[in-house]
């Protein structure tokens, strides 16, 4: 029971913690480009600027504009939940394995779409476009590579995977260095980043991610972000 | 009742459903009703026949019908029972839509012919999975193939449904020919057309893959696997929407289940040889990934369901593949796995798809348009269809918490113990199946944010599409029965997996039996716990739960939602006409993958005297199923050459014909 509950504020600190991650990549890259870059808590403040803004919903949308927020947010903190960070023998961890993590991954992904789609204009139906196409392509490929750990360490369960190579030691395995490369690239696509996606563009012809949320105002585009 | 007697009645009153249509013929309002609950009824006697049967052994009887020495021979076993019981599901659920569906059907035209035949369809259905013996087995499954080509030919003024028709029946005849040739080899080794004869039969190497090859193609050609599945994209559109859901979520279930029963029952995998299940597995690869890529280019909406359907006979084809290699290699228990994963998604595919094809022909019904490009924004106008299609198109995208992920999820399992094989080349193929599997999977997702935006999302495009209506009650009712059944077997498979265990005990005389769930009934361990594990209930109460907390904390935050109008980029007048097309959303894909689409585009521009003053542009796609290109037109062409040659032949003058006879007469006198 104690390691439920370990389990539970590990994936509230993992919550905690996302604005911080985000606003120290945007700090790294201003930094590069010789700009001094947000300060450390300009993630919490911008959200909880946008939480306390009015709504507003597109003209057209539908019910499943309002109600995507929600279901986006839900896939993804459960997905963190599941994914164990801190500890190895995580209960959550249980619920679902790798296969079932990426699956949650892609729900997240389907309600994005879909809200983008149902704004009604042509950008939303651009992102949507755009991004089911990558991910089509980027998820297969992820899965592949949790494949060739998985077949390695015969089981699907994330925490039997780290068990095993904890255990296996620093044996060098070509197949997982092969899937290490793989999964950098996926990961790149999936994040939106750069050459995939560019999260910082103000080109609506150019944005994947953007495009899709580009109609979400407030409390809904705090959950998503 | 016994499960046999159920069955039986189940058989006896969609045969009666049937007769009534015939006596009341005169009186359509009666035939509306008491037809399609008579049919209800058998439906649920299907399920509570099948259902039994899965509980206990099999029975068996015999019906004086018949040639003199060929009476009927019935049987039901746990594969049949189990088989029944999906056909009862999806027919209680299209029999309570139909009455809803054919009312406005029924007013410009007689419904009889539809409803007599597809009662007829439904009892052949039945009979196929009850048959004990080849001529019994043969008589149901040509009366199925008969009847559902006059229910694709039901609206046959149209020229395009008789030519759908006739490649169906074509393709039907030559499959049941094939079919026909299987068993006439296990009955020259018997020589009995009894089951329980041919199950004993030791069948020569040779005779034994001549049998397993027939069957393969003879039910690869109803089950529509690649380069097969040429009539179903056809054939499906045409046929009215309630005949198209029974078609593609239970006809092509009845040919797995005649394939599982000729190879795994009569043949007997104990006979087979380490190639068949790689060619059902090759065979089912290509079919997941093909079909869902045609399905991404089609845009008349039943003709993409068809062909999901063609990708997920592939799916249930990966894990019966699965399940035969496992088989041979002895490792019964990853063979259950994988025959249980295709049976799970079976019954999955039978209830997604029924519901698919029932919510297309609600949005048809509403907007008498098959066409993607004139919907949109349905999700106002038909607000129920509208989330009973959203849980259809999650189902079939495989994503949790409904059904469909868990049987993808269970195949994926079998595929990752392939490493069991050591040493063998197959153990370097499967993976590459698994990646095929991902791939369709995920190729399925965007496909369905294509139909669901598309069609139920933004702003309608055409005024067909902005004067929809909501269906009625009795179709609100048929299609909401599939989807409460996708959402309880994507979260309780722990209670479902055990009862279709019956199965693999039957056919390979071992189960998963308790490893399914070791770790209680919440968590789903197809082998052990350490393996792999997944907890579909908590994973809909933690979202659940999320969900509602998010939404609690933050729904009084910012104050009331207020609408505005959309980013336009500055450009004042947004239309519905600027909404990204379903042509337009497919096209980074076609791109990609345009070594397989071969696409023909084409851009005709009018202009205004300058090329810069553009008019109008006109922009045709043309995308052609290569398996037409590359394996039927040769084949009519080349028939077309052997007919032009016989009928030169048969021009001839008399002296010639005298001459061929002469010729005739010596090359028979040689010979004796």
């Amino acid at each position: 029971m104690k390691l439920w509950w370990w389990n539970l504020v590990q994936a509230l600190l993992l919550l905690l913690l996302a604005p911080l991650a985000v606003t120290l990549l945007k700090k790294f890259k201003a930094r590069l480009q010789n700009r001094r870059g947000p300060g450390l808590l300009q993630g919490y403040r911008d959200l909880l600027k946008l939480i306390d803004k009015q709504v507003v919903l597109a003209e057209h949308s539908s019910w499943l504009f309002r109600f995507a927020p929600y279901i986006i947010f839900a896939s993804t903190v459960l997905a963190a939940a599941i994914i164990p960070v801190t500890l190895v023998s995580a209960p959550f961890s249980l619920t679902a394995d790798v296969i079932a993590l990426v699956a949650l991954l892609a729900v997240g992904r389907f309600f994005t779409a879909l809200a983008g789609m149902d704004s009604g204009t042509a950008f939303g139906g651009m992102g949507a476009s755009r991004e089911m196409t990558i991910s089509a392509l980027a998820e297969p490929a992820m899965l592949m590579s949790i494949f060739v750990l998985s077949m390695a360490a015969h089981s699907t369960n994330m925490t039997t995977m780290i068990t095993m190579v904890m255990n296996s030691g620093l044996e060098l395995r070509p197949s997982l260095a092969f899937a290490l490369a793989a999964m950098l690239m996926v990961a790149v696509a999936e994040t939106g980043r750069i050459p995939v996606d560019n999260p910082d563009t103000h080109l609506e012809l150019t944005m994947i991610h953007e495009a899709m949320i580009l109609e979400y105002t407030g409390r809904h585009l705090a959950l998503i972000e | 009742m016994s499960s046999l007697g159920l069955a039986q009645s189940a058989l006896a009153s969609a045969l009666g459903a049937a007769l009534l249509s015939l006596l009341l013929a005169a009186y359509p309002v009666w035939v509306r009703r008491l037809v399609f609950l008579s049919l209800a009824l058998s439906g649920l006697l299907a399920v509570a026949g099948g259902l039994q049967a899965l509980f206990t052994p099999a029975q068996a009887t015999m019906l004086p019908i018949g040639l003199p020495w060929l009476s009927m021979h019935l049987r039901l076993d746990a594969l049949g029972g189990f088989f029944l019981l999906t056909i009862g599901l999806l027919v209680f659920a299209v029999a309570l839509y139909s009455v809803g569906y054919t009312r406005k059907l029924g007013k410009h035209r007689s419904i009889v012919s539809l409803t007599i035949f597809m009662s007829l369809f439904i009892a052949a259905m039945m009979g196929v999975v009850l048959a004990d013996d080849a001529y019994t087995y043969m008589i149901f499954w040509e009366l199925m193939s008969v009847t559902s080509y006059f229910l694709v030919v039901f609206n046959h003024e149209q020229m395009s449904n008789r030519k759908a028709g006739f490649i169906y029946l074509l393709m039907a005849q030559l499959g049941g020919l094939l079919i026909l040739g299987a068993f006439a080899v296990l009955y020259a080794a018997g020589s009995s057309f009894e089951f329980s004869t041919m199950r004993t039969v030791e069948l020569t190497p040779l005779w034994a893959s001549v049998a397993f090859l027939l069957a393969a193609f003879g039910f690869g050609m109803k089950a529509g696997v690649v380069p097969l599945h040429v009539w179903l994209p056809e054939a499906h559109p045409a046929a009215p929407s309630n005949v198209s859901a029974l078609m593609s979520g239970v006809m092509l279930k009845v040919a797995i289940f005649g394939f599982l029963r000729l190879v795994w029952d009569l043949i007997g995998l104990d006979q087979s040889a380490w190639w068949w299940g790689a060619l059902v597995l090759a065979a089912g690869s290509s079919s997941a990934v093909s079909g869902v890529l045609l399905a991404l280019q089609q845009h008349h909406l039943k003709r993409l369901l068809a062909y999901h359907s063609v990708e997920n006979i592939g799916i249930i084809a990966i894990g019966m593949g699965l399940g035969m290699i496992f088989a041979y290699f002895d490792h019964p228990l990853l063979a259950a796995l994988g025959l249980l994963a295709a049976l799970y998604h079976t019954i999955n595919h039978a209830l997604f798809k029924g519901l698919l094809f029932l919510g297309a022909g609600a949005v048809l019904h509403a907007t008498h348009s098959n066409d993607m490009e004139k919907m949109g924004g349905l999700i106002h106008r038909m607000p129920r269809t509208a989330v009973l299609f959203l849980v259809a198109c999650i189902s079939i995208s495989a994503l949790p918490p409904f059904n469909g992920f868990v049987s993808e999820w269970l195949t994926f399992q079998a595929a990752l113990m392939a490493p069991q094989l050591e040493g063998t080349l197959l153990s370097a193929l499967i993976p590459f199946s698994a990646a095929m599997l991902a791939l369709a999977g995920a190729l399925a997702a965007t496909c369905f944010v294509k139909v669901y935006g598309i069609v139920f999302l933004g702003r309608a495009r055409d005024p067909v599409a902005a004067e929809a209506h909501e269906v009625d009650g009795w179709m609100q009712l048929g299609m909401a029965f599939p989807a409460v059944l996708c959402l309880l077997l994507g979260v309780f498979p722990t209670l479902v997996l055990p009862v279709l265990d019956a199965v693999p005990q039957l056919l390979l005389q071992h189960g998963l039996a308790d490893a399914l769930h070791e770790g209680g009934w919440l968590w789903l361990t197809p082998l052990a716990g350490e393996r792999a594990s997944y907890a579909a209930p908590i994973v809909i109460l933690a979202i659940l739960a999320i969900l509602s907390i998010s939404f609690l904390v933050l729904r009084r935050r910012g104050g009331p939602v207020r609408r505005g109008p959309v980013w336009s980029c500055g450009f004042p007048g947004v239309t519905a006409q600027m909404q990204y097309t379903a042509v337009s959303f497919s096209q980074p894909l076609r791109r990609i993958f345009a070594s397989v689409y071969r696409p023909r585009e084409k851009y005709q521009l009018a202009n205004l005297g300058h090329k810069m003053l553009t008019k109008r542009v006109r922009y045709t796609l043309h995308i052609m199923d290569l398996s037409w290109q590359y394996v039927y037109l040769p084949i009519g062409k080349l028939t077309l050459v052997l007919t032009q040659w016989v009928q030169w032949l048969h021009s001839r003058t008399l002296n010639t014909y005298l001459s061929y006879s002469f010729v005739t007469l010596l090359i028979i006198l040689g010979l004796i």
